[in-house]
This record gives C-alpha cells, structure tokens and sequence, in this order.
C-alpha cells in the first residue's frame, strides 16, 4: 500500500502520480491497469483541488486481486461523483464544451466507484481500476 | 511535453511527444494552440508519441482543434496508442474531432 498526500497545481499532481506508478509497476501490476489507475488518480485529485479548493488530497493505492484499489480523501465541499450528473458531451466543435469529460472517464474506467462524505466533513472516494 | 510541425506537404504532420496529462497540456496550450492556429493548412496531429492522456489533453485536443476549424481548416488525429485510443473511444472523441488510425487514413480524411 502506498500513501501520498498532494497539495499544489498540475505539476505536484503528475509527480505524485508518477510515484503511484512506480509503485503498482513494482507491484507487477498490468501496465494497462496503471495508465487507467493514473487516469483516475490526475482526474479525482485535479478536480478536488481545483474544483472543491480541497487544501490537499491524501490518496492510498493498493493492489487487489489484479485490481488497483484506490482511496481519496479530501475536505473540500461535498462532491459526489457517482451520482453527479454528466454534463452534455455535444456533437458540434463549434459549440461543444471542450471540458467536463472527466466524470464520464471516471464513470467508464472504474470497475466499482463507492463515495461517502464522513461524519468530519470528508469526502471518502473508493475506486477500483483493473 | 514537446510538439515538432513539419509543414512542407499540403497539410501539416504535427507529432506531439511526451505525456499529455495535466502539466503536459498546460506547458504547451499557449505555444501549441497558436502555433497550430497560424499554420493555414489542414493539420495532421501525430500522437504516437504520447502514451497517455487525460481529461486535461483532451480538452486541449478539442480547443486546438476549435481554433484550427475558425480558420477554416481541418484537423485530424491519428497514430493513438493502444491506452489513448480506449480514452478517445470512452468520452467518443471521434464525434468531434476525425480520428485516424495512421497517417494514409489520415490523409485520405483530409482528402475526403
């Protein structure tokens, strides 16, 4: 089990994710299941401290079973993203939004995604990737 | 993250190399979408250099290719490997921006 907690903007953000990675290809993890891992983690963490101004992101990665466990916890507003509606993906590039791709990534790359916000005002964010 | 534009043929061949995560897009939008955007000629956008891409290189991959269809020209992807490819397909990319499998299926987009 690896734990890092990540505060800053998009460069912290890729550094930690490249120490996850390292630690699931040590783990002999499927490469597969590490670019999907690394995928989730940049989308979670990005948008806690963007998003929900979440002063930092504490996340743990695990593997299970062939799997990739990953937790995320931050204090930032309540965020549910397993039940947050998917914004309209659009049709035309003239007119479509070029963001908010990122839950519908989530959604489809995660196996099983499980979200609570805990009694002390965190949001507890379950995934698992594999 | 880096990008090379070779813009001798009839259309660009842009190859993009390194991550383009979160940091990758934000180093090079500024450089990248205005270099793009001045070509003048249909673009070609090589990522078989990139191993991977995340929601950030994807809305950088859809503005670039925004402010290439204002200037009345096309942009086409192509050379995705295998993990980008499954990104591309999963938030349906392709209904955008044409997508390629390598550079004669790209060209013959352009062509079409």
């Amino acid at each position: 089990m690896l734990k890092v907690t990540v505060a800053g903007g998009s460069q912290e953000v890729a550094a930690a994710q490249a120490r996850v990675a390292a630690f699931l290809e040590k783990a002999d993890c499927d490469p597969r299941t590490i670019l999907r891992a690394e995928l989730l983690f940049e989308e979670v963490v990005l948008n806690a401290l963007r998003h929900g101004r979440a002063p930092d992101v504490a996340v743990t990665a695990a593997p299970a079973d062939g799997a990739v466990a990953l937790l995320f916890e931050d204090h930032g507003p309540a965020f549910d993203p397993v039940t947050a509606p998917l914004p309209e993906a659009g049709t035309d590039l003239a007119t479509s939004s070029v963001g908010g791709r990122g839950l519908r990534l989530m959604r489809r790359m995660a196996r099983s995604m499980d979200y609570e916000r805990t009694g002390d005002g965190r949001n507890r964010l379950r995934l698992v990737v594999a | 993250m880096q990008f090379e534009i070779d813009d001798t043929g009839a259309a660009a061949h842009v190859i993009l190399q390194g991550r383009l995560d979160g940091a990758g897009a934000e180093e090079i939008e500024l450089p990248f979408t205005a270099s793009l955007g001045a070509l003048g000629k249909p673009v070609m956008l090589d990522l078989s250099a990139v191993p991977f891409v995340g929601s950030l290189g994807i809305r950088l991959l859809l503005s670039v290719a925004r402010v290439v269809q204002r200037k009345g020209q096309r942009l086409v992807i192509f050379g995705a490997q295998p993990a980008v490819a499954e990104v591309f397909e999963t938030v349906v990319l392709s209904e955008l921006v044409p997508v390629a499998d390598d550079k004669a299926a790209a060209t013959a987009l352009l062509a079409a």
